[in-house]
């Protein structure tokens, strides 16, 4: 019992240090799901104004949303930040941890405490990481003979990530067959309104996108390939510690002692997840093929040696190379998980006296980050057209420009923004210097990264020196 | 293997203006621990052996 308790401080430690400020800042995808739960909080409705919505509309693809439903308490509780947007994260990585210890033993539970794919997954918003938790539990539920509570489990997982939504109904069915308990069927009741969306444009418009049009069998390979497992990275600089891949590279060798002890239960549950993940184009999806680096850890956990000292060694050590990871996370991708919009946030808020437009020609939806650090309230953007949330889950268009009070965000127009007395916001290819000479444009500020780095640049224009210098370009041509 | 090997006492310039840039993240002492040519080298010669494992 207590090297239980141990393990899960472990995790705990692992998941929690510096949570909240690294990864520094907070994703478009996190934001969305913050902002969602404070727009349910506040109105009932999310950001476009449909009341709970079965399927989250998230910049025009329509996502899980089992997760920003979640993350509704935590805002409540602690406000709209970054930990309130990472907690259901947390926990449900705590929980993962506490099942795989009293289900596989606390060798495994230890590899999955220290492993950096499930330690980086549960310190950001990743609905991934609910997704396998609750597929998880449900199973484990299913095997030990809980019929309705794992029909009921399993059934929620497909509402919190795409992957479970294809298997948690394959496994519901053969569980039930398996254990012979049809009773328990009752409980996919859950899945009708889910089921109701699914044929839905919204709801295929994301599949539609992701189903792999190359080679198949090279792509499922590459779940098991060693590199991808033990040394590279995610090829997405957003799903994985910078250098670090899904396991420690000193795994693979408690890993090949652990391969003698494989069976076919493990095989089967290692297999499955890259069958559905290697559906999609890319390549070594970490996040898509999350269930499978459980039954990975496990065969991992086999080959460790039975003995204190060698897990208090590698504890240790782990947590040596989980520091170093953390400081590396937080000063190499602070742009990629958008920390400098929240000092951008900050600005805009202090200048309400004049028109801003901000650049997004190389941008993800950068209204959601104002919104979020801002507390924009929600009604300024939810729409009161009747027809157009009768029809919620077909509109697959988007459009990244938003006008919210002054702010403006679209891409820069030189022939006419230049003639109006406003600020212009874009990083150093939206406006270079030589541009901001040509147009007459002053520097007011930039945005820096978490390493003091500008990211953005803040110009005012100066019309009537721009009107003024007009009539001379004829002439210089 | 001997390629690998040898990428310990092979790092580019890039390499070490990299280890340079990367100890400013850490606190001064922390920094010689984690930021230096062995451990540098150590990924180097990782990433080449892992590569040879590739599928």
């Amino acid at each position: 019992m207590k090297i239980r308790i141990l393990i899960l401080l472990l995790a705990l430690i692992f998941r929690g240090f510096d949570f909240g400020a690294t990864p520094a800042g907070i994703s478009d995808d996190e934001a969305s799901h913050g902002y969602n739960a404070y727009s349910l909080l506040l109105t009932g409705k999310d950001e476009y104004g449909k009341s709970w919505p079965i399927l989250n509309r998230s910049f025009g693809t329509y996502s899980s949303n089992l997760y920003t439903y979640l993350t509704i308490v935590p805002v409540k509780l602690f406000g709209l930040n970054a930990v309130s947007v990472r907690f259901v994260s947390l926990i449900s990585g705590l929980i993962l941890v506490a099942v795989v210890i009293y289900t596989l033993g606390p060798a495994a539970g230890f590899v999955v405490a220290i492993s950096p794919v499930f330690v980086f997954y549960s310190r950001a918003a990743f609905e991934a990481n609910l997704g396998l938790m609750l597929l998880f539990l449900g199973i484990v539920l299913a095997v030990r003979k809980h019929p309705y509570l794992s029909t009921i489990i399993l059934s929620l997982s497909a509402y919190a990530y795409q992957v479970e939504k294809i298997l948690a109904p394959i496994l519901i069915l053969f569980f039930a067959a398996y254990y012979r308990k049809f009773k328990s069927l009752i409980f996919l009741v859950i899945l009708i309104p889910l089921v109701a969306v699914s044929f839905t444009s919204g709801a295929n418009s994301r599949a539609s996108t992701l189903v792999n049009k190359g080679n198949y069998l090279y792509l499922f390979i590459q779940y098991f390939s060693p590199n991808n497992l033990f040394s590279r990275p995610d090829p997405e600089p957003k799903k994985s510690f910078p250098e670090v891949s899904v396991f420690y590279w000193w795994m693979i060798t408690p890993f090949i002692i652990g391969l003698r002890k494989i069976n076919k239960l493990i095989l089967i549950s290692a297999v499955v997840p890259p069958v559905i993940a290697a559906f999609t184009p890319d390549y070594f999806s970490t996040w898509r093929a999350l269930p499978t680096f459980l039954p990975l850890a496990w065969i991992i956990s086999k080959g460790i040696p039975n003995k204190k000292w060698v897990y208090i060694f590698l504890a240790i050590f782990a947590a040596v190379e989980l520091y170093s990871n953390l400081v590396l996370l937080k000063h190499e991708k602070s742009v990629a998980w958008g920390y400098h919009y929240q000092t951008l946030a900050g600005f805009v808020k202090t200048t309400s006296d004049k028109p801003i437009v901000i650049d997004n020609a190389r941008s993800n939806a950068i209204y959601i980050w104002l919104a979020l650090y801002n507390r924009i309230p929600p009604q300024k953007f939810q729409t009161q057209d009747s027809q157009w949330l009768k029809d919620y889950y077909n509109h697959v268009e988007f459009s990244l420009d938003k006008k919210i009070d002054n702010i403006e965000i679209r891409p820069i127009f030189w022939e006419k923004d230049t003639l109006v007395d406003q600020i212009l916001i874009s990083d150093s290819l939206g406006i270079s210097e030589s541009q901001a000479k040509e147009h007459f444009l002053s520097l007011v500020t930039t945005i820096p990264d978490v390493n003091d780095q500008p990211v953005l640049y803040v110009y005012q224009t100066h019309p009537e020196l721009k009107i003024n210098s007009m009539p001379n370009q004829p002439q210089l041509r | 293997m001997k390629k690998a090997i040898l990428a310990l006492a092979l790092l580019t310039s890039l390499d070490i203006y990299q280890i340079s840039v990367r100890r400013g993240y850490y606190p001064p002492l922390i920094a010689r621990l984690f930021q230096n040519k062995l451990t540098a080298g150590f990924t180097k010669v990782r990433i080449q052996v892992f590569s040879y494992l590739s599928i």
